[in-house]
Formats: structure tokens, C-alpha cells, sequence
């Protein structure tokens, strides 16, 4: 095993390969507050990747309602039992990783889905924690809550698919930090389906390999953002790359929400992986299970988020979400706008920090007549 | 001419590093030499008269991959030892194959190698966790009596060909290949590619499938050749396989006879009065035994080709 630094953890980790970060890192920020789970993103993957023969269960973008809902079944609850109880410790993570957890003879501690398991792909939907007694009334955090989880695969800084495979098929792109299953040598151990606690390698009963999300790579390379990302009518997310740590660029969208204000948070760092897809955790639930499921820094990101209209670079960003098609390299705040560049630092789009507002007189003199929304 | 005395060794080399190549780009192999040298220190090739498999020349001129056909009747059968891989990562701790009986023929034009094991079910679909009987044939590709590869896959420099074959591509080959509706006979689903798009478009949805890659489709052969220097190699040799099969069932045990043509200009070069070394594994599919995780034998088992 080689000793690599995951900066999720704040400390060094075990990983059987030596610790290369690619020239770029796909990465995603997605706001939980915003999604309402209306699964466009989810159909936008579908439609683009996996309609064919032996992926009819097959969902390389999902979105499932938290606490009690999964795809597949349990998947992370399965993980977090046999992961144990870990001494989250801070800033400096002390539990073990899933790799420092690896059984005699395995490379990681993981797990094999049931095929069942895949049956039922938005089991769970819209579960909350409990019921709502008559008259009573929300106070926050809220005492009965659910929200919704959209994943796609993390593209890791340390995957656990590759570390799994044991027949080097999956790989890790230097150009993008993209990470990728070789169909042509792909032979189905389902090793990697085995190994990542995200379950984002599926196993195709037709082609008989394993296949997870590509990123959507061609679209990655030619400058333009996933189809998850561009469908999402929340304009809830916004793709692009983020940088290592000791690299953050305050003008790249990514690493100012990140990085800097440090609203968005990976899922479940506690498994050693560090991924690349980042959550704006959900302002309305109890921070123990936050804590659980985006570790350390929970609160700090809520208070922050919560308070973003303080914070007009922070408030910039979080308004380019959803803003155009192509990835945003650059971004700057210029009055009262958030512009967005790309790589060439040409403008992509420009969008107000505050949408002005139009008042409207509540009776209409000319049909003589109420209106109900004025503004 | 060059191109013709180039060995298929040298060729299956060349295929392996393109694609080592290909898919290394960030990875290194530590954890892979690692083990290599472990095994080398831990498993020295042996070269033992005893056992050893002789392949007597029978009658005729076809191939000899035919588990069912007479010429096996008079084939002395030797028993292996078949153990549990503990060695590389990922292991299979628990195996339920321990004993697996080999037997060999030659007819001058063809040698034919016979595998019987016992398992009392068939596992001949895949779905996630569903996985698939399997037994495999290990030999060196450039055979030297007293310099054999390491028996674990092979080694850098010195490759083993491999030869797979796997119960869900003789059901394959037998009844073509399963169809989604077949796997899940309650299944329903909206709409395929291949159903509304022009054929070469649909291919596109099709994956490892459209891709060629030999796991996907058992009906060509029920046998797969493959090349390997190391852990995590290997390789499928493409349209270069010269090696075929059958499996069958004999009540509760598999019969699975490979055959492969003698004296050829590429490939193994396997001829009458010749000798070689094999290695073996096999798979059972209700215990979750894949790639690594399988038994095996630990010794080089010579064969010698009667003349």
C-alpha cells in the first residue's frame, strides 16, 4: 500500500497505488435545498447512456430521498454497519478508511448488491423521518425531515472501482481526473461493483462487464457541462473542475464555493476516496446525520449558506448553477452581476445577483378586476 | 518474409503492452511485482515425472474438443489436487472444487485436453450476483524445460496462454445467448435503441458487446484464448484464437474437453513427440468464485505428446 494525502480526511491514508492527481479534476457541486427530486437529470442520463440491453436497472445518475431511500437498496447504510462505528475525530478524520478496513485477502472492505437489489430504483421516494402530528407546526431543524440525494459517480481522487479491479481495466483519465471502465478488457469479475461503497459500477447481464458514469466525456472534452447538470431544471448544480487544496483559484466557481466559502461537502468522506462531487447539505435537517453523511464542516456550510447574500462572490457563484451550458473556468462579480468565462476567458453568461422586481397595482383598473400575485 | 517470422509470441507480447499501455495511465503495478516476486520466492516452478499426463495418439484427423467423442475411453486420467487462491488480491479463502481429473489425446493433426470436475449446479447465467462455472488451461507460450514462467499468470518477458471456457457461452453456443426477457421473465421496458434506430446507430448502445469484447458472446466458441505475463494481464488473443471446446453435464459433474491444432506456425507450438507444462483453475459460480477468486493448481503438470 502507498501513502497518498486525501485532503477530505486532513491527513495521509493508505491506497494500494501511489497517489498521481490528474492535470484537471472533474468535479460537481450539487444544492440539496434546491432539488425537488423531479428525476429530469436522471432521465437526461438514461436517455443519453444507458438504454440499451442488460441496463434496464441501470441508473448512472439517481435521485433518491435520505434518510430511507436508496438504489440500490441500502447501499450506504450496508457500508456504514459493516464499516462500524469510526472516531470521526474533528478536522483530522482518526476512524479507519474502507481500505484501512480491507479483510485478509480483499483489497477493500465492500460489499456485492443483491440483483434485487437494483429492482426498485426510487424505493423510499419522498419517506420521511416520521409523522406529522395535527397542529403541529415546523420549527428547524425540522423534527420530522427527508430531502433529496442526487448522485452520480464521483469520479474519486482515489477510487475504490480501480483499486478493486484486478485486472487494471478501470482508469483514471490525466486530462479530466475522469474515471473510466475499459470495455475491452472489462471481464465482469464485478470487483469494482464490489468495492465502491457509492455502487456506481453497474454489472450488464448482456454485455456480461461492469459499465458506471462516463462523465459524459465527450461532452467534458469538447467544453460544455454533463447532461445531468445542463437538464436540471432546479439549476441545482453546477459542473466543472476542482482544484487540490494547496491550488484553489478563487475565480473558478467550484473551488470559491468549496474551497473558500466552504459550503459544499463530498459524500461520506469517511471511506477514504476523496470524491469529486460535492453537496450543499440540506439546511432544514438535524446536523448529527449531516455529520454522518458529509462530516466535519456541516454547520459551518449551512451558516454560510444561509448568510450568502452577505457574501456577493459566494452569492455569484452559487448563482451560476444552471446558468449556461459550458463549463465556467473563471468567474468574477462586477456590481451587480456574477459573469462567467471559460477557459479562454471568453464570457459565457452573465446573471443579476438580484432578479429586480416588478410591482403591479393589486386592482386593475382597466378589467376591473383583483389580482391575486402582483409581483 | 518478416512479418511471417515474427513468433505469435513476440505478436502477443506486443498486444499485451499496447494494452497495458492504454489502461496504466495514472496506475502503477507495486502492489502487482509485489506479489510476482513473492510468488516466486513462495511457488518455484517444480518439473516433477511424477505426475505427468501423456497424451497418446488416437485415430483420426479432426479436432479433438469433443467432451462426448470415444477417443477419451483410452486416456489414463490424472487427478489434481486443486487448492484454494489465497495469494493475490482478491482471494477465495473457501473453494468447493478440490480434485479435478485431467486427461489428454493427440491425432497428429490436433491435441485434445479433457477436464472433469464435480459441482452440483449449473451457473450458467449472469446477473450481478450471479456468476458462472468456469475452468481454465495454463501452458507457456514458449516452453523450456528448465526456465517456466511463474505458474501464477505468467510473468513479464515469459507469457502463458490461457484458455477459458465458461459455462454461460457454451449455453450460448447450445440455446443462443439469454435475452433480457428470459433473465427476468417479469421484466418490461419502454423502448430499446435497436427497435426505432438504424442498426449502425443502435450499435452505439451496445457497449462491450459492440465492442467485440470476447465476454460478451459465447457463440462463436464456448472457449476463450488469452495471453498473460503477470497478474492483471491478461489478454484475449482476437481473431488469433485457434483454440475451441465443449462443456457438457455428466449428472452432477462438468466435462469440458479443449482441442487445439498441432505443429502450427503460430500460437503454442505443441507437435507429436513434444512436451509442454500446464496449469490449471477452475471456477465455481455458486460460490462467487471469479477472476482471482478460484481454485487452482499449484504445480506445473507435465504433458508429454506421444509421438
Amino acid at each position: 500500500m502507498a501513502k497518498v494525502y486525501n485532503w477530505h480526511l486532513g491527513r495521509e491514508m493508505e491506497y494500494p497505488y501511489e497517489g498521481v492527481r490528474p492535470a484537471k479534476q472533474f468535479g460537481m457541486v450539487l444544492d440539496t435545498n434546491k432539488c425537488i427530486a423531479c428525476q429530469t437529470c436522471t432521465v437526461a442520463c438514461k436517455t443519453t447512456w444507458t438504454p440499451g440491453r442488460g441496463q434496464e436497472t441501470m441508473f448512472w445518475n439517481n435521485v433518491e430521498s435520505k434518510p430511507y431511500g436508496y438504489y440500490p437498496l441500502g447501499w450506504d447504510v450496508k457500508i456504514l454497519e459493516k464499516l462500524g462505528v469510526q472516531d470521526a475525530g474533528g478536522s483530522v478524520y482518526q476512524g479507519k478508511t474502507l481500505f484501512d478496513a480491507a479483510p485478509d485477502g480483499e483489497r477493500i472492505l465492500g460489499y456485492l448488491p443483491e440483483d434485487a437489489d437494483y429492482a426498485h430504483p426510487n424505493i423510499g421516494e419522498d419517506d420521511s423521518v416520521g409523522l406529522m402530528s395535527q397542529g403541529i407546526h415546523l420549527t428547524m431543524p425540522h423534527m420530522q425531515w427527508m430531502y433529496y440525494l442526487p448522485r452520480i459517480c464521483n469520479h474519486c481522487t482515489y477510487p475504490a472501482c480501480l483499486a478493486s479491479c484486478s485486472r487494471n481495466s478501470i482508469y483514471k483519465r490525466q486530462e479530466d481526473g475522469i474515471v473510466l471502465i475499459d470495455q475491452t478488457r472489462c471481464r465482469g469479475y464485478r470487483e469494482c461493483v464490489k468495492g465502491c461503497p457509492y455502487k456506481k459500477p453497474f454489472f450488464n447481464s448482456n454485455t456480461r462487464t461492469s459499465e458506471k458514469c462516463v462523465g459524459c466525456y465527450p461532452a467534458i472534452e469538447s467544453g460544455r457541462q454533463t447532461q445531468c447538470t445542463i437538464t436540471c431544471i432546479g439549476k441545482i448544480r453546477l459542473q466543472g473542475f476542482i482544484s487540490a487544496p494547496d491550488q484553489v483559484r478563487e475565480d473558478n466557481p467550484l473551488d470559491y464555493v468549496v474551497h473558500v466559502a466552504k459550503v459544499a461537502r463530498p459524500l461520506y468522506p469517511q471511506f477514504g476516496l476523496e470524491p469529486n462531487t460535492y453537496y450543499i447539505p440540506p439546511a432544514h435537517v438535524p446536523p448529527a446525520y449531516l455529520y454522518q453523511m458529509f462530516g466535519s464542516g456541516v454547520e459551518h456550510a449551512i451558516a454560510t449558506y444561509r448568510k450568502a447574500m452577505d457574501d456577493p462572490k459566494l452569492l455569484g457563484a452559487l448563482l451560476l448553477f444552471g446558468a449556461c451550458k459550458e463549463i465556467i473556468h473563471h468567474y468574477k462579480v462586477d456590481g451587480k452581476q456574477a459573469l462567467g468565462f471559460n477557459e479562454k476567458g471568453e464570457e459565457l453568461v452573465r446573471v443579476p445577483l438580484v432578479e429586480p422586481i416588478h410591482v403591479r397595482a393589486v386592482h386593475d383598473e382597466k378589467f376591473q378586476a383583483y389580482r391575486t400575485n402582483i409581483t | 518474409m518478416s512479418g511471417q517470422s515474427t513468433t505469435k509470441s513476440s505478436r502477443l507480447t506486443a498486444l499485451i503492452s499496447r494494452k497495458r499501455g492504454e489502461t496504466m495511465k495514472v496506475k502503477t503495478h507495486i502492489r502487482n511485482i509485489m506479489a510476482t516476486a513473492a510468488m516466486m520466492a513462495v511457488v518455484a516452478p517444480l518439473w516433477a515425472a511424477d505426475p505427468l499426463l501423456v497424451a497418446h495418439k488416437v485415430t483420426g484427423t479432426d479436432a479433438l474438443g469433443d467432451p462426448d467423442g470415444k477417443y477419451w475411453d483410452a486416456a489414463k486420467p490424472v487427478k489434481l489436487a486443486m487448492e484454494a487462491q489465497t495469494v493475490a488480491t482478491p482471494t477465495q479463502p473457501t473453494v468447493t472444487v478440490i480434485e479435478m481429473d485431467v486427461r489428454a489425446v493427440q491425432n497428429g493433426k490436433f491435441v485434445g485436453i479433457l477436464l472433469e470436475w464435480k459441482d452440483a449446479s449449473v451457473n450458467d447465467i449472469l446477473v450481478t450476483d450471479g456468476f458462472g462455472d468456469q475452468v481454465a488451461v495454463e501452458m507457456p507460450v514458449t516452453f523450456s524445460k528448465d526456465d517456466l514462467p511463474n505458474i501464477m499468470m505468467g510473468e513479464p518477458g515469459k507469457p502463458v496462454s490461457i484458455w477459458q471456457w465458461r459455462a454461460p457461452h457454451q449455453r450460448d453456443k447450445d440455446k443462443g445467448k439469454p435475452t433480457t426477457e428470459q433473465i427476468y421473465p417479469n421484466l418490461h421496458y419502454d423502448m430499446y435503441p435497436d427497435k426505432v434506430l438504424p442498426a449502425e446507430t443502435a450499435k452505439l448502445y451496445t457497449g462491450a458487446h459492440g465492442l467485440g469484447n470476447p465476454v460478451s458472446d459465447g457463440t462463436k466458441s464456448a472457449v476463450m484464448e488469452m495471453v498473460a505475463e503477470g497478474f492483471g494481464t491478461l489478454t484475449h488473443v482476437g481473431n488469433q484464437q485457434q483454440v475451441d471446446g465443449k462443456g457438457v453435464r455428466k449428472g452432477e459433474t462438468w466435462r469440458v474437453a479443449m482441442t487445439y491444432p498441432l505443429g502450427t506456425d503460430s500460437g503454442i507450438k505443441l507437435t507429436p513427440g513434444g512436451e509442454t507444462a500446464l496449469g490449471f483453475a477452475v471456477w465455481d459460480g455458486g460460490n462467487g468464485d471469479r477472476g482471482s477468486r478460484k481454485a487452482w493448481s499449484s504445480a506445473w503438470l507435465p504433458l508429454k505428446l506421444s509421438k
